[in-house]
């Protein structure tokens, strides 16, 4: 934001409507991912999201569903996911049952056709999204955990929106979901998803956009709490901490303050210091900090 | 887009500069295919009243893959759209020599660091290195200084060595082995492996709904990460030829990661990957500026544990420091940077390529801290030496390994 004058043509009608949608929701967002967001509307790609721990990845679908008035489906991929946890999976008590229930009474080949329709298919979160009849956002969350296996398969629905049953065929999307992919960069993701994604890098927010997200989801805090909290932040992020604080931890830090009834920082560097347990999330990291430091600290961003 | 060209003058000039630029991007590395170009036409049409300043962040999206690109792309859209083009015909006059793509890619980076040097690297090599640095290795720099060497060694000289194409394949096939190890413990439980159940009643199916197959489930396969930590300081010259395709076979796998240190730690992963050899010796050169300077083996460590090791060491893995233990930094910041990698790997190795080459190491204190930390030292000079490693890692299948014999 040093050059504002620069960076407000960067969202054009479009993404000035989906910027004033996404902070009615509490998201505060920069210019340039609103027109990531703008040229995503555009050409209907997936969004990769990639970005340190903390800086906002998966509540932008959140927020985005929110905004939008659909409903989020949400995929968390883990080690081992797999298509039935992902996609799809037959309801095999209830198809043994029928089996069991119908035995000798029909002919084999009707009992077949039936338990394997839809009645006993269990929707999972990517069936789910494409078979929503309105577009909803769907979040694959954290995708370099999944196995490669996965994100193989991944792009047959990325490319197509579409998916294949063994059993019952191909079944297209009803509605093209927004898909946001988001990734730790744990794992290096695959070309071939990359190519068929748009890609934003998420950084973490400046001092005065991390202040506007402050007093968007804590209406209590006042201009001049939220501005100090967020420079004091900005500078311990820039403090070679083993875990860098994300915005959900200012958040936390901030509610927490405000509960003891803190106004301003620089009057109760005690109560700061005793709730840096908010932020600093490894031991190491909490030894840093005495006193003395956050006086010091706090004297700077003041 | 050839509609767009059909329609108006203006539109047609857009899309052919639209099209060179597309053209300009891959000569730097990235992957701007007919698609991307097509959907950059799309932007163009709708996002043209905002000018270059709304255009770059959507193109940006567009193109870019990574965060490394994601990085670069700005300055390459503003030498190409904002400077009247000066970088293209650059690009343009470069393509039409032999060594078209590093002259770029230097070229650009030196005019990045504000022209340092405008030669190509070879010229500027040969001049300070005046001595072969390959062959048996030489006893010569045996001194550790903390200088940072600022100038990049030949390159292309290391990666293109004939032998070794034998030493890539063995790094491969150590690194294969490796993941090959079970998931899950191999010790049966009592009642047996679970059953599948989906796997039974789809194989059910053909048999009237009929049981007759149990299927169970297996233990997965999980690769054992590895990661690489190699030094490239002037005292580890001679083999750094050697170090390099080894590791060049182990970057071919994508769970081996490589980072070569001297004063600096430098990730070249993805500059190993490279599969155009001229590429891979240009990218190498501007990454390697400080190669055969001097050595702060603990500040690079400390560099890995805090911005790498979480991804890199995660689950499984496997920590390999390269080095002679010639440490310029102080020796406190590496004792403590040893124990958080011991902590973090699964199992940490130290290489030192000195050892068994019948020079006394037991004077060297950085080697007494490895020899503390790590769960082995073992020798790595030559290409017997990484062959042995194999077979050491090999017989450790996963466990800690353990010295049981000399293995050579």
């Amino acid at each position: 934001m040093a050059e504002p004058s620069r960076h407000e043509p960067t969202a054009g009608g479009l993404g000035r409507e989906l910027g004033s949608a996404l902070a009615a929701v509490g998201y505060v967002a920069d210019p340039e991912l609103l027109a990531t967001l703008e040229i995503r509307e555009l050409l209907g790609r997936p969004l990769l999201l990639e970005g340190e721990a903390g800086v906002g990845k998966t509540d932008l679908a959140r927020a985005l569903a929110e905004a939008r008035g659909t409903r989020l489906v949400r995929l968390q991929c883990h080690e081992g996911l797999d298509r039935a946890q992902a996609l799809y999976e037959w309801n095999y008590q209830r198809q043994l049952l029928a089996i069991r229930i119908r035995e000798g009474r029909e002919d084999p080949e009707q009992i077949e056709a039936e338990i394997f329709s839809e009645a006993y298919l269990l929707e999972r979160p990517l069936l789910a999204a494409i078979r929503a009849e309105r577009p909803v956002v769907l979040l694959v969350d954290e995708l370099d955990r999944a196995d490669e296996e996965f994100e193989a398969f991944l792009l047959e629905l990325l490319g197509e929106f579409q998916i294949s049953v063994p059993e019952l065929g191909t079944i297209r999307a009803r509605s093209t979901p927004v898909v946001i992919l988001t990734s730790n960069a744990t794992r290096e993701l695959s070309d071939a998803l990359r190519r068929r994604c748009l890609y934003h890098w998420l950084d973490f927010p400046d001092p005065e956009r991390e202040a506007a997200i402050l007093r968007a989801r804590l209406p209590a805090a006042g201009e001049a709490f939220a501005r100090d909290l967020a420079r004091l932040v900005a500078r311990l992020r820039r403090e070679e901490l083993r875990k860098v604080p994300g915005i959900a931890e200012t958040l936390d830090w901030a509610a927490a303050l405000l509960g003891l009834g803190v106004v301003r920082l620089a009057d109760s560097p005690e109560t700061v210091l005793r709730t840096l347990t908010c932020l600093l999330k490894t031991r190491e990291d909490r030894l840093r900090f005495d006193r003395p430091a956050v006086e010091r600290l706090l004297a700077e961003v003041a | 887009m050839s509609a767009a060209a059909g329609a108006d003058p203006l539109a047609a000039r857009l899309a052919d500069r639209l099209a060179a630029f597309a053209a300009f991007l891959r000569a730097n590395g990235f992957a701007a295919g007919p698609a991307e170009l097509a959907d950059a036409a799309r932007i163009l049409a709708t996002r043209w009243s905002g000018g270059p300043a709304a255009l770059r962040p959507a193109l940006r999206a567009l193109f870019a893959r990574d965060r490394e690109e994601w990085r670069r792309f700005d300055s390459l859209f503003d030498a190409f759209f904002l400077s009247g083009g000066k970088v293209r015909t650059q690009t343009r006059a470069a393509r039409e020599g032999t060594r078209a793509r590093p002259a770029t890619l230097v070229e650009l980076a030196a005019a990045r660091a504000g022209g340092r040097r405008s030669g190509p690297p070879e010229a500027a090599d040969r001049r300070d290195e005046p001595e072969a640095a390959d062959g048996p290795p030489a006893p010569r720099p045996l001194i550790a200084s903390a200088a940072e060497r600022r100038s990049a060694p030949d390159t292309r000289a290391l990666l293109a060595a004939a032998d070794g194409a034998a030493v890539e394949d063995l790094a491969e096939r150590i690194g294969r082995t490796l993941a090959l190890r079970s998931a899950r413990r191999q010790k049966r439980a009592r009642r047996g492996a679970t059953l599948d159940l989906s796997a039974i009643i789809r194989a059910s199916v053909e048999r009237g709904g009929w049981p007759f197959e149990l299927v169970r489930r297996r233990p997965r396969i999980r690769p054992l990460r590895l990661a690489f930590l190699l030094d490239a300081s002037g005292s580890m010259r001679p083999w750094l030829r050697l170090h390099l395709r080894f590791l060049r076979g182990l970057a071919r796998l994508p769970w081996a990661e490589a980072h070569l240190f001297h004063t600096r730690l430098v990730p070249i992963g993805r500059v190993l990957r490279e599969r155009d050899p001229e590429r891979a010796a240009a990218a190498l050169a501007l990454l390697a500026e400080g190669v055969g300077g001097g050595t702060r083996i603990g500040a690079a460590l400390t560099t890995f544990d805090r911005h790498h090791a979480p991804r890199a060491l995660r689950g499984r893995a496997c920590a390999v420091v390269v080095s002679d233990g010639y440490e310029t930094g102080p020796l406190a910041a590496l004792d403590q940077a040893l124990s958080r990698l011991r902590r973090r790997a699964r199992f940490l190795l130290w290489l030192d390529p000195l050892a068994g080459a019948g020079a006394d190491r037991s004077d060297i204190r950085a080697l007494a801290l490895a020899r503390r930390h790590a769960d082995l030292v073992v020798p790595a000079g030559r290409p017997a030496d990484l062959a042995a490693l194999e077979r050491l890692l090999t017989r450790a299948r996963g466990r800690r390994p353990r010295a049981v014999r000399a293995g050579r």
